[in-house]
């Protein structure tokens, strides 16, 4: 089981055809992914959020009709993506060490959960050594290769 | 007061329990991700993600909110 930050669900769900992408694509088709609702509501921000990137240009250069699928696709968490509810997870997050964010506490605790592994794009100090303490493994998985 | 690698255990196997009661331990449903997203806006993506030009985006979205920095 593998619980993926924002860009690696971006990736799954923009069916992306690089070696990593391919290996999440996979991982999701057996029901081994989750992701968190920190990390589904950062990339909703993203989405809602007109920025300099080529997704916004490619978007502005969309009909409408286009734009309301793409958004209605990023908007709504495919039922093959897991997401564990706050209800199973505060209790868990309160009992994790050290003084975390919600964005780490929230994923960690999916992890320490579903016995699973941490999948992010980018390293983040903070995240992996909160994982650490509790021996919640983190991958770093390079993008577009 | 401290918590003990006691009391995370014992709180992940509530969880863990409940969840698998309730049917959560697994997605909803099992097979192919589909979104039907047109192959233009899949390609801007691809370049958002090997470019770091999303990861930007997503730091800027959530600054000033420190509970969803991935720091």
């Amino acid at each position: 089981m593998i619980v993926v930050d924002d860009a690696l669900l971006l990736a799954i769900l923009a069916e992306q055809q690089g070696v990593a992408e391919a290996f999440l694509i996979t991982a999701a088709e057996a029901g081994e992914v989750f992701t968190t609702g920190s990390w589904f509501w950062r990339l909703a921000r993203v989405v809602a959020r007109p920025g300099q990137g080529a997704l916004s240009r490619a978007l502005a250069a969309s009909s409408e009709d286009e734009q309301r699928r793409v958004h209605n696709a990023l908007d709504q968490l495919p039922a093959e993506i897991g997401l564990l509810s706050m209800r199973r997870l505060v209790p868990v997050m309160a009992a994790l060490p050290g003084q975390l964010n919600l964005l780490t506490a929230e994923a960690v605790a999916a992890a320490v959960v579903l016995g699973a592994r941490i999948a992010v794009s980018t390293a983040s100090p903070l995240l992996a050594a909160a994982a650490s303490s509790v021996d919640v493994g983190v991958d770093v998985v390079d993008l577009g290769r | 007061m401290a918590i003990s690698t006691g009391d995370l255990q014992a709180a992940a196997e509530r969880a863990r329990a409940a969840a698998s009661e309730a049917g959560e331990l697994r997605p909803a449903r099992i097979g192919k991700v589909t979104t039907n997203i047109p192959e233009a806006i899949r390609a801007a993506i691809r370049e958002d993600l090997a470019s770091g030009a999303y990861q930007k985006a997503a730091k800027d979205a959530v600054a000033g909110d420190p509970d969803l920095a991935q720091g």
